[in-house]
């Protein structure tokens, strides 16, 4: 009963007030700029999986080492993706902004349906293959109600980019973000086209609404010029 | 007299300033896009926010009128939970989600039931602590710290569900508001006092003993942070997935049941023992001073409720009366506590005998 007893009030200019004061100050100014410091130093090796779609192949073992694309957005690319087997390709991804701690983290730069596509040549075989009945070497672009890009191939093959919009995973309480890219090779006799090379990226809603408007307007603007990085890359564009 | 916390050569001002100016700062960032979205959603939200934290502090200072805290105080605390805590907790908690997220991943739901606690709870009971520290004649025990450390979690409370709203706002561009009206309910209403205002108050309330008890370093350091890892893991619970699937159900608030319980559990020890030394002190008083039946009404947070209800029903000048004899009966019993010069203990004594 007697543990609670109050000790004496002691003198406020008492040693403890100067003590306590910077000790507040220290730690407040650790988790402000220590912490953050800390997990950027780790980043390179960190496996950030936060938003990874079920189902998809990420596998954070194989995440090696950070791709930049300017001073911004940082992919960890797999293995995979960087042999250059899209099939399975995945990558985590970071963004942030140099003048501040915000930004945004994210799993899913990957690819869809792309299992049998390692390389354009290898593509337009497996499409012909698909496409029997239809003139499926006689390629163009078809225009449609989303933003496109024509693009041509290394062969002359033509093709689309297709914004392809944004989805999120609940009407209700959405807390995470699909956005990304197509590229689809196009028959001119049939309006369905099929999709060879699919870029998404997944992010937290709860992220990407910390940033303000500029912001995440430059941050669109990065992750659209990574996905033209991409898609000339993988696909050896030689005219847009 | 009150010891203010706002007064010269007071270190813990400075510390206390630079991180509030800091935190106000990026706050009113949020209110501009709110206020700028044109919707009257966001701006009724702030309202309806910082309209029931000035609520819930007038409410408990109403209550507790024979034990209020200095209003500078207060606001200091508050201010501290609502503009500096919540300032640093978002790097940090980014910085901490990014280290341990190897480990924990955010797809298993658990990863801010870890990282949040860590940092919030320590975050707002720093507070707590330099208002005990710059403060300490004004601390008259372990429920002062109960009551700050509440006070910090309310200002976090606050301004965190502000932060909600806007970041609901500008998710839906500034148009669509039905998100943000599940948020103001689920966060308002169904959970307010069990969530961070609960928390803190446990935490606030190992602190203060701490710094006021009796006890060997041992016990203070052990009650000091057994209270501490408490509040975070009801903070932790709170955070987790286990009631993830209730999503927008009123049955939310099941959540913060069990930190309910345990801040129950803490104000009857607190007043428990409290009384206890109430009653030992008023042994050592003149006879008729402080009678055995009042010792309760007076320290006793919730018989004090219980009291200041019934003297509504009082006429004007009596329940003026009464109050101001409870007022000097306290008084005499925290200067013989903490050990106050006999002339003080003494003036109070006859300001007692004046309202008897």
């Amino acid at each position: 009963m007697s543990n609670i007893r109050l000790m004496p009030a002691e003198d406020s200019k008492s040693k403890a007030l100067p003590i306590v004061a910077v000790a507040v100050a220290a730690v407040m100014a650790f988790a402000l700029f220590g912490l953050p410091s800390l997990a950027s130093d780790v980043d390179t090796s960190a496996t950030i999986d936060s938003t990874t779609p079920a189902g998809s192949p990420a596998s954070s073992e194989e995440q090696v080492e950070c791709q930049r694309v300017g001073e911004t957005l940082c992919i960890y690319l797999e293995a995979e993706w960087k042999a250059g087997d899209v099939g399975t390709g995945f990558a985590n991804w970071r963004y942030t902004f140099p003048s501040n701690d915000k930004g945004a983290i994210g799993a899913g730069l990957y690819m869809q349906d792309l299992a049998p596509i390692v390389s354009t040549k290898e593509a337009l075989d497996w499409w012909i293959s698909q496409c029997a009945g239809y003139e499926c070497t006689d390629f163009e672009a078809i225009a449609t109600g989303t933003t496109t890009n024509t693009v041509t191939l290394y062969d002359g093959t033509r093709a689309i980019t297709q914004f392809t919009g944004y989805t999120v995973n609940s009407d209700e309480n959405p807390d995470i973000i699909q956005f990304g890219q197509s590229v689809a090779l196009l028959p001119q006799t049939q309006n369905a086209s099929v999709v060879i090379f699919d870029l998404t990226f997944v992010a937290s809603i709860e992220q990407l609404s910390n940033l303000s408007e500029a912001e995440l307007e430059q941050f669109y603007t990065d992750i659209d010029e990574y996905f033209w990085i991409l898609i000339e890359e993988r696909l050896a564009v030689v005219g847009a | 007299m009150h010891e203010s916390f706002f007064r010269r050569n007071n270190l813990a001002v400075w510390v206390w300033g630079v991180f509030c100016f800091l935190g106000a700062a990026d706050f009113l960032d949020v209110i501009e896009f709110a206020i700028s979205s044109g919707q009257t959603f966001g701006m009724a939200a702030i309202a309806v926010s910082l309209f029931l934290g000035i609520s819930v502090i007038w409410l408990l200072r109403w209550l507790d009128v024979l034990d209020q805290e200095p209003l500078g105080n207060v606001v200091a605390v508050v201010l501290w939970g609502g503009l500096a805590a919540i300032y640093v907790a978002g790097p940090a908690n980014d910085a901490l989600g990014l280290l341990i997220g190897s480990v924990v991943t955010e797809s298993s739901g658990w990863l801010w039931a870890i990282v949040a606690p860590i940092n919030e709870e320590l975050l707002k009971v720093l507070g707590v602590a330099l208002i005990i520290v710059a403060c300490r004649k004004d601390i008259h025990g372990v429920m002062d710290g109960v009551f700050y450390g509440a006070m910090a979690g309310l200002g976090f409370e606050v301004v965190e569900n502000i932060y909600y709203y806007a970041s609901a706002l500008q998710a839906a561009g500034g148009t669509e508001i039905t998100a943000g009206i599940d948020l103001l309910a689920l966060r308002t209403y169904y959970a307010f006092a069990s969530s961070h205002m609960a928390f803190t108050a446990i935490a606030g309330a190992g602190l203060a003993y701490a710094a006021t008890a009796s006890a060997t370093t041992t016990r203070k350091v052990l009650v000091a942070s057994g209270l501490m890892i408490t509040a975070g893991v009801l903070h932790g619970f709170w955070n987790s997935p286990i009631f993830q699937e209730l999503g927008d159900s009123p049955l939310y608030i099941l959540r913060g049941v069990p930190a309910l319980l345990v801040l129950v559990a803490v104000l009857m020890w607190v007043s428990k023992h409290e009384v206890t030394l109430a009653l030992s002190v008023a042994k050592r008083l003149p006879k008729g001073l402080i009678l055995k039946e009042e010792i309760p009404g007076l320290v006793n947070p919730l018989r004090r409720v219980a009291s200041a209800v019934k003297r509504t029903r009082l006429p004007a000048r009596e329940r003026k009366r009464q109050i101001q004899l409870r007022n000097a009966q306290l008084a005499v019993l925290r200067a013989v506590m903490l050990g106050y010069e006999q002339k003080i203990v003494d003036a109070r004594i006859k300001a007692v005998r004046v309202y008897r």
